[in-house]
Order: structure tokens, then sequence, then C-alpha cells
């Protein structure tokens, strides 16, 4: 035993250390020790010791009692106070925490030892007591059955938790009750009586049942053991086990084991169990019955109880199944003392073992002597009979050969009642299916008749036995009639066929054909045979065949066109309709004498005969239609000689068998046609020619298919398309119009108008629109659409042409209106303008000195001029008047050129001096000044270089003063966006003459015109000035000034940054 | 030489004023009416060798006071005063001795011409 550790709680130093010293003596060890509660509980939990030694009053918080009691709460170490005082109130609170001990300080040695030794001894003994019960607990409690003590009056004392499992009853539901209650009432009594002599000291073991909580029966093994104190009974201990499956697999097996002994025994055959030893285990009754002097068979050798041999049995199917593991079966005799009384058949089932060895052998054995037995039986009336059999073998091979002779006579009896038969129903066949009535009467009496006249007639055939014919005619002539004609024939001929009226049952009269013939011609009373056909139908359609032939034949003859037939070897006129009189003016007899020479035009004619052997060698071939026609146009001659134009619709006429016998055809006189064809050939010339040359552009389209089938020169001119540029409407809207949405918009509305047009009858529309044109130039033209039925003509109108004149024309209204307001103005203006002049003219003259009257007037009115004159220069006063006549003047200069320009539009020619004219025209530009625009041109410094040897040149002075105008406008506008620093804008006009024509070059410095657009600067509506900044007309006007109506040129040279010049040459001869 | 007698016909007062002054200033005797009537009373009355007429007058026009005032006047120079500068006399008139010297433009840019204008046509009988 290791040394007892101890932990010393004191807080007084002194004492730690002595009572350390006292245990290290008594062989304790120290563990350490602590002055304060909280340190106590620390090192208690920390360091486990096997006591702890506290002093009660301890510095800190928490004084020794209430360590113990934390300490004690975790775990289970002795503690022993030390204490010096023991007041009441501390002890109890002490004792609280279950101490070991206390010890009073001082503490001497010897308490000291006791106490912990007993201590530590009471808590190991504690432990150890405390594993014990756990163990015991923990063996009660987990074993399955159930314990149960019961005291000497049979109360329930103890009960182990299992009584839950097993009973439903919860242990402390039990105690206190009586064991007796529980136990089921028939078993009450034995259980009374084990306890009875329990209480003797006998230990007792027993099964009974009890009745659980839920009513269920359960079977308990008990085993009893009795205690006794002070030889006094007092209780027992009793053992519990749950027996109840066990009991109930028992039962259940007893059970099956009854069954079976019964089966067993009950089986008519044998059954012998075997051993793999060969010995006999089981046997049923019936083996038993059958060995009886071998009783008991079981633990006897099977081939010594069944066979009475000292060894087993080759035959032995047992021996068998035992090496083969298999069933195996054989018959062996049944020996008993006597001798072989039978046999059995013996079936061995092998049972194998865990391991799949034979275990044993069950023998089922049948008894079947009664069938051998038997069996033998069969096997002798077996032989019998095959003697039997032999002997009726040789009798039926003698009545074989009679039979055969019989046979052959019956066969040729047969084949002659076949014959017969055969014949008889042939007869019977045709009668039935003949489509004629047959029937055969006796001297007119009728005797038999077939289905099909019954049918015809409406009558049975047991109405028509035995009756005169004449019932089946409706009047006595036709009966008459019938009777004498036929008659008559047969004498003749053998046979009579006439065509009479039959009357029906019903009354109805049908069309027959009688036929008759005698059966013997000899004797006519022997009966006459005769076929009646209803031949109604037939006449009907004969008749109708006859009206419709009548029909043709009118219709053939009344039409216009000749239908004839030609033989197909002479082209001869086989047939001809009366037409042919029309058309070639031949009679109908008289054109079987013709011959194809005599109505053909040798020309056509080898043609056509060309065209019969095509046709006859293509004849019969695969794929070639025999009824197929061929339409041919010629031209014949008439009877009168002259020529009929025709056309001919030909086709084979064929024989039943399909050769070709003729030609068969209609034709007829298209001359008619052909005249008109040509007039509408020669019409179309005409009108293709006049459109051709036509100066009006028109294009004429096919509304189904959008193609454009015809334009004409006078349109390519325009756009520069030719037909083969455009073939469709389609590839004209791609060409002309770039844009994807333009051209779907004048494509939709192209269309929506074609179908107007056929839903309304509208015929005409117009509409402007831009094209561009094949030299990718764009031009303004009007479309006239006109809707002519399948088709659709437009007629193209240049507008460019129009459109500049327009513009002229515009701004031509816009100067005069211009002008008129101007000229009204001017004159407006002019009077005060002159009394400004005027006023300032008399003025200044009022004060020249050279004026007498003004003199005299100064002296006269106290002064003279002189002075009066220098106060006024001294003043500024003279200045001011002049200044006010310069501005006078400036005024009125201003107003004449505005006049001047605004005078109504002379086109006329005169000669003029283009130098002036200039000069005039940069005046007028110079009043232009125009916020809009952002330009002044009085900013611009003018440089002229002109010629002055120019002579007058003859042109209109408006047009060429607009044309210099709007060169200058330009220019302005142009250097109005130079923003370089320390730029300023020059214009230089030269005026000058070479050869034939006078020239005017004005010159800008300002950004120039790329080479690209000096080509187009020149057209109509270019511009690129901003909108609203200028139509972008004013160069196409001027153009149209100096090109057309002066027959000049004005051209432009510039390059990019380098400015601009413009030149603008005029004939010096008049223009015509 | 005496004085040229010049009568001004217009209905701007001030223009007749003005025009009055400058040439008395220069020599010539003046008078002046501001209707057409007026003027041809004043010519009934007295003689003059020249006649300075605007054109639009109130009560008539200046072209019918020539030809009235030439019948009165056959030796009188007329001379037309209009602020048109279209103005071109018509046959008639042309007949009765208008020609382009005749024509004198509003407004008067330069006085001393005009009275040698006159000058030369009064002198030229």
């Amino acid at each position: 035993m290791s040394k007892a550790k101890i932990l010393i709680v004191e807080d007084e130093l002194v004492i730690a250390l002595s009572i350390q010293k006292s245990l290290e003596s008594l062989d304790y060890e120290v563990t350490g020790f602590v002055a304060t509660g909280e340190e106590a509980v620390d090192k208690a939990l920390g360091q486990n010791p096997d006591l702890i030694l506290m002093d009660i009053i301890l510095s800190g918080a928490i004084d020794g009692i209430e360590a113990a009691r934390r300490i004690r709460k975790k775990t289970d170490i002795p503690i022993i106070y030390l204490t010096a005082n023991a007041d009441s109130a501390t002890v109890d609170r002490a004792r609280d925490t279950l101490p070991y001990g206390y010890l009073n300080k001082p503490v001497n040695e010897r308490d000291l030892f006791t106490n912990i030794d007993s201590s530590i001894y009471k808590h190991r003994m504690e432990l150890r007591i405390g594993e014990s019960e756990q163990k015991y607990r923990d063996l009660i409690e987990n074993i399955n059955d159930i314990i149960l003590t019961v005291d000497e009056n049979g109360t329930i004392t103890y009960a182990s938790p299992q009584v839950y499992e097993v009973s439903g009853y919860k242990a402390d539901e039990i105690l206190g009750n009586n064991f007796i209650n529980y136990i089921y009432s028939e078993d009450r009594n034995k259980v009374l009586q084990i306890y009875a002599e329990s209480k003797t000291g006998v230990k007792k073991t027993d099964e009974y049942r009890v009745i659980a909580k839920s009513g269920d029966v359960v079977w308990l093994h008990t085993s009893g053991r009795p205690r006794f104190i002070e030889g006094r009974f007092r209780s027992i201990s009793i053992i519990l086990s749950d027996i109840t499956k066990q009991k109930k697999a028992e039962e259940a097996a007893k059970k099956q084991e009854a069954f079976l002994g019964a089966v067993f025994d009950s089986i008519q055959d044998g059954i012998s169990v075997l051993d793999s030893d060969f010995r006999i285990v089981r046997v049923n009754e019936t083996m038993k019955k059958w060995y009886s002097h071998m009783l008991p068979l079981e633990g006897k050798r099977c081939y010594e109880a069944y066979h009475m041999r000292g060894e087993r049995c080759e035959i032995c199917p047992s021996s068998r199944a035992f090496e083969t593991g298999k069933l195996e079966a054989d018959i062996v005799p049944l020996i008993v003392p006597e001798g072989q009384v039978g046999w059995l058949e013996v079936f061995s089932f092998p049972m194998l073992g865990e391991r799949g060895n034979v275990s044993g052998i069950v023998e089922y054995v049948r008894d079947i002597t009664a069938r051998e037995n038997a069996e033998d039986e069969i096997r002798r009336k077996n032989d019998e009979l095959v003697a039997a059999n032999e002997e009726l073998q040789t009798i039926i091979e003698e009545v074989e050969e009679t039979n055969q002779e019989f046979e052959k006579k019956n066969k040729e009896l047969l084949r002659t009642q076949s014959d017969l038969a055969h014949r008889e129903a042939l007869l019977q066949s045709i009668f039935r299916a003949a489509p004629a009535g047959i029937g055969m009467v006796h001297k007119r009496v009728i005797s038999w008749t077939n289905k099909m006249l019954c049918t015809m007639t409406g009558y049975t055939e047991t109405e028509l036995y035995g009756q005169n014919a004449r019932i089946l005619y409706p009047t006595d002539e036709d009966y008459e009639y019938v009777g004498r004609e036929k008659y008559a024939q047969i004498d003749v001929r053998g046979t009579g066929s006439v065509e009479t009226r039959w009357k029906r049952k019903d009354g109805t009269i049908i069309d027959i054909l009688l036929s008759s013939t005698p059966l013997e011609l000899s004797n006519l009373d022997a009966g006459v045979v005769f076929t009646a056909l209803d031949i109604t139908e037939l006449k009907r359609v004969e008749q109708a065949l006859a009206e419709t032939v009548e029909k043709y034949r009118l219709l053939a003859e009344n039409i216009p066109y000749n239908m004839f037939v030609l033989d197909i070897n002479t082209f001869k006129y086989m047939y001809t309709s009366p037409a042919i009189t029309n058309i070639l003016g031949y009679n109908v007899n008289e054109v079987f004498k013709l011959t194809l020479d005599d109505v053909i035009q040798p020309l056509d004619l080898v043609r056509v005969k060309k065209i019969v052997k095509e046709e006859i060698a293509k004849d019969g071939q695969p794929g070639v239609d025999p009824n197929r026609i061929r339409n041919l146009e010629l031209e014949q001659i008439h009877k009168n000689g002259s020529i009929i134009a025709t056309e001919l619709t030909v086709k084979f006429l064929r024989d039943n068998d399909g050769k070709i016998i003729g030609i068969l055809g209609i034709s007829r006189d298209i001359s008619e046609r052909k005249r008109t064809q040509i007039a509408l050939e020669e019409s179309e010339k005409k009108f293709r020619m006049i459109i051709e040359n036509s100066p009006i552009p028109i294009c004429i389209m096919d509304n189904k298919t959008g193609n454009i089938i015809y334009l004409n020169e006078a349109i390519t001119k325009i756009h520069g398309y030719t037909m083969d540029d455009i073939s469709n409407i389609t590839e004209w809207e791609e060409a002309a119009y770039p844009d994807p949405a333009y051209r779907k918009r004048n494509s939709d509305g192209l269309k929506e108008a074609i179908r107007d047009y056929s839903a309304k009858g509208r015929g005409f529309r117009t509409y402007e629109i831009d094209i561009r044109c094949k030299n990718d130039s764009y031009k303004r033209v009007e479309f006239q659409v006109m809707f002519m039925g399948d088709q659709t003509v437009f007629i193209l109108n240049d507008l460019t042409e129009k459109k500049i004149q327009q513009e002229m024309m515009i701004q031509t209204e816009k100067m005069t209106s211009l002008g008129g307001m101007a000229a009204g103005m001017a004159h407006e203006i002019n009077n005060p303008l002159g009394i400004i002049l005027q006023g300032i003219q008399g003025a200044l003259s009022r004060l020249d000195p050279g004026v007498k009257k003004n003199r005299e007037t100064a002296v006269k009115l106290g002064t003279d001029l002189d002075t009066i004159l220098a106060y006024l220069k001294e003043r500024d006063i003279l200045e001011y008047l002049n200044g006010i006549q310069d501005a006078g003047l400036r005024a009125a200069k201003i107003i004449i050129n505005m006049l001047q320009f605004s005078r109504r539009s002379e086109t006329s020619i005169a000669p003029v001096d283009i130098n002036l004219l200039i000069d005039k025209t940069v005046e007028i530009a110079s009043n232009d000044y125009d916020l809009k625009k952002k330009y002044d041109f009085k900013m611009i410094r003018i440089i002229r270089e002109y010629d002055p040897k120019l002579p007058k040149v003859p042109c209109s002075e408006t047009g060429i003063e607009q044309v210099v105008l709007n060169l200058l406008k330009n220019s302005s506008q142009a250097m109005a966006t130079m923003k370089t620093e320390g730029y300023r804008p020059v214009i230089t006009i030269e005026t000058g003459m070479d050869g034939k024509y006078a020239h005017i070059k004005i010159t800008d410095n300002g950004p120039g015109i790329e080479k690209s657009f000096q080509k187009q600067i020149f057209e109509p509506f270019y511009t690129t000035k901003g909108v609203g900044m200028g139509t972008g007309l004013g160069l196409s006007v001027s153009y149209h000034i100096i090109a057309k109506i002066h027959k000049g040129q004005i051209s432009v040279e510039s390059d990019a940054g380098k400015g601009a010049t413009f030149t603008i040459k005029l004939p010096i001869k008049r223009p015509k | 030489m005496s004085e040229i007698r010049v009568i001004i016909i217009d209905d701007e007062k001030m223009i007749t004023r003005m025009l009055k002054g400058y040439l008395e200033d220069h020599g010539f005797a003046v008078k002046t009416a501001h209707t057409g009537g007026e003027g041809l009373a004043l010519l009934a009355r007295e003689p003059f060798d020249a006649a300075i007429i605007d054109l639009r007058l109130p009560d008539m026009d200046g072209s019918e006071v020539i030809t009235r005032g030439i019948e009165i006047q056959p030796h009188i120079k007329c001379f037309i005063h209009t602020g048109s500068i279209d103005y071109m006399p018509s046959e008639d008139l042309v007949s009765m001795g208008i020609d382009l010297d005749s024509i004198i433009h509003k407004p008067i840019l330069n006085m001393e011409d005009i009275c040698r204008m006159i000058e030369k046509k009064v002198k030229k009988g």
C-alpha cells in the first residue's frame, strides 16, 4: 500500500509546518499546504489527495467549511477538520459536509494518526463496498432473468427491474404484493406446494405460468433459494426465466411430432428410415406388418431385417442412393420365412446432412405383388392374342382378293354414273347460266323452262308448266306470227329465229329474239327447244344510237369547219363535210376527184408529205400516243384559184386492229385571222417605231412578272440604264434607289398602285422622285404612270432642267419683287435725300465769299463773311456740313446702284463695259452684310486687274451682274470660314481677252475647293453650306446664264487650302 | 445778259426753297409753284426761260404741265425733275424738245451741273 497523500489547509504557517512534520514522521506524504479556502479547492481537485486536513478558520473569502463543501461536491476525498473552537453553529455547518472527523487544535500526533488512518481505511472500504454494490447491481440489473425476493408471508420484497420486460409490471408496482396473485390460476396449487416445500429448505426448480399485466400467459422457469436467518425461514430469493417461447416451441414440436407420427403410420405403403450405417431408425406400421416376424425392426440392419442376409444387397436402391446421393428405385422380393411372397418396389431417398453428405435414407416401399401378378396375366393373354391374330391375317388376305374384283366393277359403274351426272350437271348449269331464257314446248305447250326464262317473264316454273305459250304473248297476232315464222324457218333451215314481243306477268312488254330448234327434225311433236333473248335494252340502245348518229351528222353538215377523211395511201378524199364549199369552193361531190396537189400550195404540200411520213414512222413506238393530233397552217388553193390560209388539225384514222387507214382532220379558214395578225404586227411595228424614236422617255413593265419589256432611247438618255442593265423592276429599284428604306417605300407604293388599278380601275398616277443614274449622279425626275391592263407604262420627265429654270424664275421673281420694292423705296428716299443734299449745297453756296449777296448780307447784319466763315471753321461746322453732304452722296449712290440692279430683268443682249459692270457689282456686294451668313464684304480687300482695252461685250447686263455677284458672295462666305490668325481675305478680279472670248477671273484666298468636288459644284442643289444658308442653286444658275444663255464658259481652278479662281468666258461676238 | 428766268414746280416745299435759293445765288431769277395748276397759272402770267417740273404733282402729271406750259410759252425750256431713274420721255414730249439732257434725277448731287445744264439749254435757243 502506497503512502497516503494528505493536503494541509491551514493559514497559520507554524501550525501547518508542525502538522507536516508530524505527518511525515507518521509515514504519510504531504502533497502541500495552502492557506486559503480557494487554494484548497483548487489543490484538492487538482492533486486528488487521499485526505485533506482542513482548518475551519482560514484567511481569504471562504472558510474551511465552505471549501470542504465545494470539494465534496466534486469529489469524495475525506476531509478532517482542524478546529480550535467548537461552537455548535460551526459544528452543525461542518456536519453537513459529512467530514470524516474533527481534530482539536493543538493537534497531537496520536490523534492525528488514528483519525487519519481510520478515515482513510473507512474511505477505502466505502469505495470497495460501493464497487461491489455496483457490481451486484449491474449484475442483477443486466441479467435477463428476474430476481425476486419473497418473504415468509409470500410478499414480494424485492423485484429486479427485468420484471417489467417479462410481465409488464414495474418493480415497484409489485413490491409489497403477494406473489401468488400473479400466478396463473391453474398453476397456483403447484406453486403453493413448491413454496411450502422451500420453506423447509429444499431448493426447488420448476416451471409455471404467470399472468402478465397485459393478460398474456408467460411461462417461467423458476429456481428458488430459501434464506434462513438463525434457523428461521425468512425469505426466498427466486430467479425466474421467461421460457414462454421455449414452451410454445415445445408444444408446437409435440403437436408436429404427433401429427407426423399419425401420418407416418397411416400410410399404406411402408416407410423405413435408415441411418448411415444401414441401421433401421424408424419404421411405420405397414413395415411392421410385413416384417412382423422380425420385430423390433429398429436397430437392426436393413438387409438383416428385410432380406435375412448378412450383407448388403447389391440390388438395394438404398445402397445405391448412399453412393450416388440421388433418388434410386428398384423392385425387390418380399421375403418372409416361408419364402418369397411378393414383390416390393423400393424408392430410396437420401437424407443430406449439414455438410452435404448422406446422413441417412428414407425408404419408401410399395407392395406391387398384385401388380406383378397382373402384369404376368397380361403377358399371357398377349401371347394368346398374337396367335389368334395370325389366323386372322390369313382370312383377311383371302377377303382382300375378292374385294379387289368388286372394286374394279365398282369403279366402272361409278365412272358411268359420273359421266351421266356430269353431263346432266353441265346441262343444268348451261341452262342456269344462260343469259337467255331456255324452254321446251310440246305442241306449243310449255313443258320445261330454265330459271332465266322465269326471271324474264316474271312467272314461276310452276306457273309456266303446262301452259300454252300464248300466255307469253301480248296479242294473238304476235302469237300467230311467231308460230308461222318460226315453223317456216325450221322447215327450211332446221332452226327458226324471229324477233317478237312478249308480255311479262306484270304486263310490261319486252322485246324478244326467239330461236327455236326441234329435238327431232322429223318429229316436231317430240318437242321444240327454244331460247329467248331479251333485246329490249338492245333495241333501246339501237334507237339512241340512231338518234345520236343523226345528231352528229347534222352537226358535221352544219359547222363551218370542214371535217374530212383522206385515204392514207392515195390522199384522196374519202369523206368531206359540206363546209368544204365555204373554205375551198368545191361541192362535196367534186371533192372526190381531187388530189392534194389541187388543194395545197406546192411548198406546203412538200411539208405536209414530210409530216405524214414522220408520223407514220413514229407510229407504234413506245410512248407514242396513237390518238395524237397535229396542227398545221397551210396555204390552200381555192377552186377559183385564190390562196386561202387554213389551219388543219389532223390525226390518224385506224381500223379495228389499229392499222392506219386514213387521215381524219378538221380545217378552218384562217385568212381573216391572218389578215388581222399581219395588221396587228404592222401596227405593233409602227407603235414600236414611234416609241423608239419618241423623245418622250417611255418604259413598259409587265405587271405579272415585273419584267421591263421595253424602254426607249429617250429614257436611257435621262438615267443611262438600258434594258440590259435593268431587265426587271426590282433591278431598277436597286439601281435607282440605293437607300433601302426609300426603295422599299417606292416599291410598295408601286405595287399598291397596281393593286388599286386592278381593283378600282384608276389608271394614272404622277409622282416626283430622285433617282440615281447609271453614272452615279442624281436627278430629280417625274414619273407618269399609266396602267393598261396587264402592263404599266412609265413616262419619265427630267425635272432637273425644270428645277433650274424654276429656281431661276424664283430668283428672278424675288429680284423683281425686291426690285419693285426697292424702286418704290428709292423713290421715297430720293426726296428727303434731295432735301439733304440740296440743303447742304445751298448752305455751302451761301457761305461762298464769291457770291456778292453773301458778303452784303453779312455786312448788313453788322458782321463780315470772313468772321462767320472763321467761326464756322473754328467750330467745325463747315466740316459737319461737308460730312453731311458726303453722307448724303453716299446714300444717293447706294440707292442708284440698288435701283439699277433691281431693274426688270432684261435678258436682252447689249454691248456692256465689263469693267464698269464689275465695279458696280462690287459696289452692290459691299452693301451686302449678312449677320446670318457671318461675313462683311467690306472687310475684303478687292484687287482689280482690269484690261483697259477690253471692248464692250455683248451680254445681258443683269445676267452677268448676277453671276459676278454670286461668285463674290460665294468667295466671301468661303473666306469667312478661315480662322487662321492674321488671315486677311482678298479677292482679285481680273478682266482680259483672249481670242474669241473676254474673260473675268475672280480669285479668292479662301479654303479652296477639293478636286473631287469641283465637278459637282455647278450641279443644281449642290452645296457645302448648311441648311438655310443658300439653296445651292447659285452656281448652277450662273452656269446656266453663262453657258446656256451666253454660250460662254464658267469654270473653276482650285486646290484645297489654296483658294479658288472662277473664270467666266464670254464670246466677244454676239451669241446667236 | 439778263438773268435766266426759271420756274420750279414741285410739291416738296423744301426742295423748291433750296433750289430757288441756290439758283438765285447763282444769278437765276426763280419763281416757285407747288401744284400743276399753280404752275400753269404762273406760266400764263409771266415769261420764263426754263421750267423745272416734278413728274409727280398732286393735281396732275408733270408731263401734262410741260405740254400745257409749252403751249402757253413755246420757247420755254422744260426740265423734268424725277426720282425714277428709268424714266424715258414719251414721243410727244420728245417732239416738244424733251431729250435726255432735259432729265434731272433726284436727288441732285451737283447743283453746279444743273446751273450749267439750264444755261446750256436756254442759250441754245
